[in-house]
């Protein structure tokens, strides 16, 4: 099979893609109710879709392409609305969190779809341990080539985008220590980590061919990789976040991305090199460890400073874009978040620490989501 | 000399076989033919104990038949209540606000289930207050039979939380309908004081007693954590406590810890997790409680009242297919959970064995046609049901298999 063209896109032009927790109102476990959940969505208008995930207890919506952060919430809002009247009918909880805090992936059963059942016969007992819940965020690019470029441009801000989302301090039952253990379960996929430095459409085009002739890929959904380009929308796609607890930092997030490429079309502060990746690893190690607090090595200063500082560095430099896009009052609240507020998991920690009770924590984190 | 000193130590003969020895004799037969039948049947554990009682009391093992049904009763309505309390204090009542076509599912089930049943008992010549009464006990669908295999197959998902629930509102409304009709039926036998006093006494005292041990138990689950030691015997001697006192008062010992915990759960919002039967104690309780229920019903009711158990069975069953289908799309199920959901509200047993029996001690001249026209369909249930509802369960992949 070889790769698809690179469609056309509107450059800076973004959709957002969301997977929740569906969970019961008794014990606020994950209840394996997405068929119920989707039956009622059927026929129900609403921007963008919502869809089935690997294990049936997951749902994954996502808006249609939008130009403002303004246009996104009211998408998300939309969405959101219709899929808890839905859940209220059946007494379901929807939640962000980027996993749920107890559930033990012994008991999750795979949604059966042709490709979900393929997926889980090829990684096994991964595919259920991969019951975590990630925002994906696509950008619209000009071309191909550009695609490529900012793709590894993006790579510097990884560590920010995990540390902003981090939500999922908790897993089966324990703290692990981590802001985002989430990305600890996509680290166990072979073709997960980075793309390939390559910054030419055809040479990627060359690289992707070669890799199906090996018989390792199929299509580009094989490559779990935290950017990847997505040729049918012609957007790239960011997926190194958690799903935050609120739709509206889920805006921010993705407005904030959106500023930054832009940044990067209009001023062309610098050209990726292979040599970024050097501390790339450590980089987003830190911010799935110690979220904001983590350490940041500026991979052309080899400057240290914290995940928190460099976002505050950058918000700086992002304002006049954020201001053009209409994203300056979402990165207004992140650098709120970054300055005192702190991310979800650390909002996930102080409640357990006060009530004590992981699904009371799940219970108040439904109503995160639907305020 | 030696002789006599030999005498003295050596037990007398034959053996002097104590209750304590049978007890435990039912307590190892009943674990073991419960884990038989779960491991080489998969039939849920229950069935083999309902058996056990019912086998115990063809052999007419003599200390344990002995037991006048009083005292089985006693044990009985202990354990029941436990069951009972648990299944209210899991069902969310909110949720029929959210859903308000819920509630008219559950009243067209239970409904229609009274009206199906005393026409079809009328027809076949059954006298008004027993067709009556045998309607109103046939709405409720089986707590104890659903909440066991719900627990013991850990079944999730949307037909086992509306079974839950419904269940737990069939039962109330066949509860109070009961109460109602043991007053009419005291005015019909010229006791128009009865009619008002008794239906009030008893639902009022028990309300009263629900509202205490709801209120008892949210104090407790305030200062304890749920699945402390402390907690599970506080809880336990509450429930306990509750029922003495409702037995000591005449009233309802079905109502009063069913209601209390639909009261607990909806006062509170933090979720409420505890172990089956809140503790190893309880899972023991539920076993007795099934054992002691085969040992009050004999096998030979359903062999002389195979005929009527059958056509009251199946009546009931279309009423609650109607009833949960007409408004399913509403409600947000699909036809084929509609079905396995009304399917496994079918069982009825413990509840409509003692509300009957309730009956039949208020009204002595019917408990002869009462007992012939029910307790048929009892004893089936009793034996049919939990494998019933478990294949309901199974056919809606809510029990993983």
């Amino acid at each position: 099979m070889s790769l698809e063209r690179f469609a056309p896109s509107r450059p800076l032009t973004m959709g957002v893609e969301l997977e929740l927790q569906v969970v019961n109102r008794h014990d606020y476990d994950l209840a394996p109710s997405v068929e119920d959940l989707l039956r009622l969505m059927k026929g129900i208008d609403i921007p963008g879709e919502v869809k089935p995930e690997i294990t049936d207890c997951m749902i994954e919506l996502s808006t249609g392409i939008c130009n403002s952060y303004q246009e996104l919430i009211d998408q998300l809002e939309l969405i959101r609305s219709e899929l808890l009247r839905a859940a209220d009918k059946l007494n379901l909880g929807l939640c962000g969190g980027g996993t749920h805090p107890f559930q033990q992936w012994t008991q999750r059963q795979i949604f059966e779809t042709p490709r979900f059942r393929h997926l889980s016969d090829l990684y096994g007992y991964l595919s259920k341990q991969f019951t975590v819940f990630g925002q994906h965020v696509h950008i619209g690019c000009p071309g191909p080539d550009e695609a490529l470029c900012m793709l590894h441009a993006l790579s510097r801000y990884i560590p920010h985008f995990i540390a902003l989302s981090a939500s999922s301090p908790y897993v089966q039952g324990v703290d692990t220590g981590f802001d985002s253990a989430r990305i600890n379960s996509v680290t166990a996929f072979p073709l997960s980590g980075r793309a390939p430095f390559l910054l030419c459409w055809d040479d990627f085009t060359h690289y992707f061919e070669h890799m199906t002739r090996t018989g390792v890929v199929e299509s580009m959904k094989d490559f779990y990789w935290d950017i990847r380009p997505k040729p049918e929308y012609g957007t790239i796609e960011v997926r190194v976040m958690d799903t935050p607890l609120s739709l509206e930092k889920a805006a921010r997030i993705a407005a904030y991305i959106q500023a930054i490429v832009r940044r990067q079309l209009v001023e062309k502060p610098d050209r990726p090199l292979e040599d970024d990746y050097l501390v790339y690893s450590f980089n987003r190690f830190q911010a799935c460890r110690f979220g904001l607090d983590g350490v940041f090595v500026d991979p052309r200063t080899l400057e240290h400073r914290t995940i928190r500082d460099d976002i505050l560095l950058t918000l700086d430099l992002l304002e006049p874009h954020a201001i053009e896009l209409g994203g300056d009052g979402a990165c207004h609240e992140l650098r709120l978040d970054a300055l005192n507020r702190g991310n979800d998991a650390g909002w996930i920690r102080a409640l357990q620490r006060q009530e004590n009770l992981l699904p009371e924590v799940v219970r108040q984190q439904c109503l995160r989501w639907s305020q | 000399m030696a002789l006599g000193a030999v005498q003295s130590f050596l037990p007398s003969w034959p053996l002097p076989v104590g209750g304590v020895f049978w007890i435990a004799v039912t307590l190892v037969v009943t674990g073991l033919a419960g884990e038989w039948c779960y491991r080489h049947l998969g039939f849920p554990r229950i069935v083999a104990y309902s058996a056990t009682g019912m086998a115990i009391r063809l052999a007419g093992v003599e200390p344990l038949v002995g037991v006048a049904d009083s005292g089985l009763r006693v044990v009985l309505d202990l354990a029941l209540a436990l069951l009972l309390f648990e299944l209210g204090a899991r069902v969310d009542v909110r949720w029929l606000r959210r859903n308000p076509w819920l509630l008219a599912s559950s009243v067209a089930e239970a409904g229609l289930s009274f009206v199906v049943v005393y026409f079809l008992l009328a027809r076949f010549g059954v006298s008004p207050p027993v067709a009556l009464s045998v309607a109103a006990i046939a709405m409720a669908a089986s707590p104890a039979i659903v909440s066991r295999v719900v627990s013991e197959f850990q079944s999730v998902g949307q037909v086992t939380e509306r079974l839950l629930l419904m269940t737990t509102l069939n039962s109330i409304y066949a509860i109070l309908l009961v109460k109602l009709l043991t007053g009419w039926m005291h005015s019909a036998a010229g006791n128009p004081l009865l009619a008002v006093s008794v239906p009030l006494y008893v639902l009022t005292g028990s309300l009263l007693v629900a509202l205490l041990l709801a209120g008892g138990v949210e104090q407790l689950s305030r200062r304890l954590d749920v699945q402390s030691e402390a907690a599970t015997v506080l809880l336990f001697g509450l429930i306990l406590l509750a029922t003495a006192l409702l037995q000591m008062l005449n009233l309802s010992t079905l109502l009063a810890p069913l209601l209390a915990g639909v009261v607990f759960r909806s006062r509170r919002l933090r979720p409420w997790v505890c172990p089956d039967h809140f503790s190893a104690a309880g899972s023991l309780l539920v076993v007795v409680l099934f054992v002691v229920s085969g040992m009050m019903l004999s096998p030979g009711q359903l062999l002389s009242g195979a005929v009527m158990a059958v056509l009251l069975l199946s009546g009931r069953f279309v009423a609650k297919l109607v009833g949960v289908l007409a408004f399913a799309r509403l409600s947000g199920l699909s036809l084929r959970q509609g079905v396995t959901l009304s399917l496994a509200l079918t069982p009825l047993s413990i509840v409509a064995f003692v509300l009957a029996t309730d009956l039949g001690f208020s009204f002595p001249t019917l408990r002869q046609e009462l007992n012939s026209v029910l307790l048929g369909a009892v004893v089936l249930m009793e034996l049919a049901g939990p494998l019933l509802v478990k294949w309901a369960l199974e056919r809606s992949a809510e029990i993983k298999s």
